[in-house]
């Protein structure tokens, strides 16, 4: 086994730069997927049944299909129908809608969490329904949906990596581009990997302090 | 008393779990044949005390011996101690009848085979033997009716009853009994004591942690009398009418009132 | 918008072996994953540190790091060892090692569901750790593990995808190949899509079929009326 580890403290520099890019589409992509999450389900409570089978009908879609053919779809199959996306907003798109989904089905077991009597007090008080939302029942949905919501964020990180395959610059991609000149593959994706696995690993131990922080809060 | 001599010895028992000390030096003695009943408040260490002479728990000091045989582990030449392997612990834990307060009859197997399947996987016996071996057993609990019955639709006497079967039918050399009758509705006590007043008769050696005085006051030949990890108070059943400590009386007056 | 589904047709011969692919490899993958899973799951609920450390390492880099990392690692790591095994083994093992991390949590978690003194009894009548688990904690686990072990293997189908950019020719890369010769992505990647979400429901549909049918078994079980020889075990 002759593997040459100057070769994966060389390329972190690079690879650091790659991992900014990653960190910067994850939270855009997680941020308007929360945005895209808290309207599906706020419109489902609605109960229109066409629009609630359209929400439905998007979800399983997502669920059922890989990431990387969702991908593809929005950055080669959309020009077909006149959408011409470049790769980095055709990404961004693509991720967005999956983690939607998800988020949406985050957010949906997060609702039925919060206690009818919550909403009855609220309306009861008289108050409209966009404060009854936005000050009472969001909050608390949030709050519960803290642990799967985190979860589905380094999962949103890892589908970035994907993304290298439409020619994004996000960390796999510089990886590649490091590997491909000195062919030291296996160097390159550790460092790569490893930091992947930072980045996800503290992220999911800070949900369970959250968690275990907000749990006292509540009563 | 030299520990070899008695039949089950335990001697200078402790064992934690973290914080909480569950027996602080707990010396045993039980002869062949002998009934002892352990009382006690709950959280006195009475069930932990029970599961290390099985070594489903392992004392952190103290040795636990088994008809002259040290269980668990031994003490080699330097005097250090030495784990014993799996299959002699598995094969003593075999000679060894454990009762439960929450009978854990399995509820994948019909009553049948909840006392067939122990003979064959760890007695190797065939399957005809053993399900020869488990109907007589059965039928001797009572229960030759409900041996094709499924644990949900069984009564907690018939539990453990079916539970007393499956020990039994390891021809075991000394029972514990885990509060076997906590969990019982009040009907089906009797039944269940009925039971183990036979194994008794029998001559079986039997350690019983309880809280029915009235079946300890019958069968037992001596009553142990625990509290925070320590036997406080031991002697014949007489000693619930007089008791010397005065935990113990306290302990009684408890239950009086309760 | 100027689509032409026929090529479809045309180049079905290459799509339909690339679907075969993808089938046989997730059906490899389920069924070693399982093995490594229960391997994983065993040596994180052990005892002994020096199977503990090894096992929690291995499922946290693999959960923590995307899987199209772990393909590459496989293939390269295998090449630059020297090996030469083809691109559908190095698939397999890696997409069977990816999901027996997952496979391993879920099997940890239905072992401990099942209540500690179910194990206890059965080592209490002098059955060894594995004569527990397989006579009496596996048996009561099924039930508990059978949905999210579902829903795990149909990320295991998506999952396979990733495959296609290690060149094993699966759907996905049959489809790119194809694409690269008719120019028609629209159509061929939203076939691909409707093939892939048509198997994940078909597996959750046999999964709910199964838990029908677990269903009526335990009722069968309840009644009174147990006549006969019925079915001694699960």
């Amino acid at each position: 086994m002759n593997f040459d580890f100057s070769y994966t403290v060389d390329a972190m520099p690079w690879l650091l730069k790659g991992a900014l890019v990653t960190a910067q589409v994850s939270l855009l992509c997680f941020v308007l997927s929360l945005a895209l999450g808290t309207l599906l389900t706020i419109i489902r409570t609605l109960e229109i049944s066409l629009i609630n089978a359209i929400i439905a009908l998007y979800v399983s879609f997502i669920r059922g299909t890989p990431v990387l053919i969702q991908i593809f779809l929005a950055y080669y199959g959309l020009p077909v129908i006149g959408i011409q996306l470049d790769a980095f907003t055709a990404g961004i798109v693509a991720v967005t809608l999956n983690s939607g989904a998800f988020t949406t089905e985050i957010l949906r077991g997060g609702l039925k969490a919060v206690p009818n009597s919550q909403l009855e007090a609220a309306n009861s008080l008289g108050l409209k329904r966009s404060i009854v939302w936005r000050k009472v029942v969001l909050p608390q949905v949030y709050l519960t949906s803290i642990p799967p919501l985190v979860n589905e964020f380094t999962l949103v990180v890892k589908a970035t990596a994907l993304l290298s395959v439409i020619t994004v610059v996000e960390l796999f991609r510089t990886a590649q581009q490091l590997f491909s000149s000195h062919y030291h593959v296996v160097e390159v994706l550790i460092g790569t990997a490893a930091i992947y696995f930072v980045f996800c690993f503290v992220f999911s131990r800070v949900s369970v302090v959250i968690e275990q922080r907000f749990a006292v809060r509540r009563p | 008393m030299n520990a070899h001599q008695q039949f089950v010895s335990v001697r200078g028992v402790e064992k934690r779990y973290g914080e909480i000390i569950a027996l602080r030096g707990v010396d045993l003695d039980v002869a062949e044949g002998e009934v002892v009943c352990i009382i006690g408040p709950s959280g006195c260490g009475k069930s932990t005390l029970l599961k290390t002479i099985n070594w489903l728990e392992r004392p952190d000091t103290g040795a636990i011996f088994i008809n002259g045989e040290q269980i668990g582990e031994t003490v080699d030449e330097n005097g250090r101690k030495r784990a014993r392997p799996e299959s002699e612990i598995n094969a003593l834990r075999a000679r060894v009848g454990m009762l439960f307060q929450n009978f854990n009859v399995w509820p994948n197997m019909t009553a049948l085979e909840n006392v067939v399947r122990p003979q064959m996987v760890v007695l190797r016996r065939s399957r005809d033997e053993a399900e020869e071996i488990a109907r007589s057993l059965l039928d001797r609990v009572g229960l030759s009716d409900q041996i094709y019955q499924w644990p949900e639709s069984l009564s907690g006497g018939q539990l453990q009853r079916v539970a007393l079967a499956r020990a039994l039918v390891m021809e075991p050399i000394v029972m514990l009994l885990d509060e076997p009758t906590a969990s019982l509705d009040p009907e089906m006590v009797g039944e269940v004591l009925a039971a183990f007043r036979s194994l008794v008769d029998d001559g079986m050696t039997m350690i019983i942690v309880t809280h029915e005085l009235g079946f300890a006051k019958s069968v037992a030949n001596r009553i142990i009398f625990m509290e925070s990890g320590v036997i406080v108070e031991e002697g014949t059943p007489e000693m619930l009418r007089a008791p010397r400590t005065e935990r113990l009386k306290q302990y009684l007056d408890l239950l009086l009132y309760s | 918008m100027d689509l032409d589904f026929s090529i479809l047709v045309e180049h079905r011969e290459v799509l339909i072996n690339g679907f075969k692919l993808t089938i046989f490899i997730v059906i490899c993958s389920i069924f070693l994953g399982m093995v490594l899973g229960a391997i994983l799951a065993i040596g994180r609920m052990s005892q002994r540190l020096y199977l503990r450390v090894p096992a929690v390492t291995i499922v946290e880099f693999i959960r923590n790091t995307p899987f199209i990392i772990q393909a590459f690692l496989f293939y390269h790591g295998l090449l630059a060892l020297g090996g030469a095994l083809p691109e559908v083994l190095v698939g397999i093992l890696a997409l069977a090692l990816y999901s027996s991390a997952y496979y391993a949590e879920i099997l940890r978690a239905g072992i401990l569901a099942v209540p500690h003194g179910q194990s206890q009894s059965a080592r209490a009548v002098g059955m060894s750790y594995f004569q527990s688990l397989r006579n009496v904690v596996f048996p009561q686990m099924w039930p508990i593990a059978l949905p999210p072990m579902a829903s795990q293997t149909m990320s295991l189908v998506k999952e396979s995808s990733i495959l296609s950019t290690i060149t094993v020719w699966e759907l996905t890369l049959s489809a790119q190949s194809v694409q690269g010769i008719t120019f028609r992505p629209f159509e061929l990647f939203f076939l691909i899509a409707i093939l892939y979400w048509g198997t994940n429901e078909s597996i959750a549909f046999g999964i709910r079929r199964l838990e029908k049918l677990l269903q009526k078994r335990q009722s069968r079980r309840v009644s009174k009326e147990a006549s006969g020889r019925a079915e001694y075990v699960t």
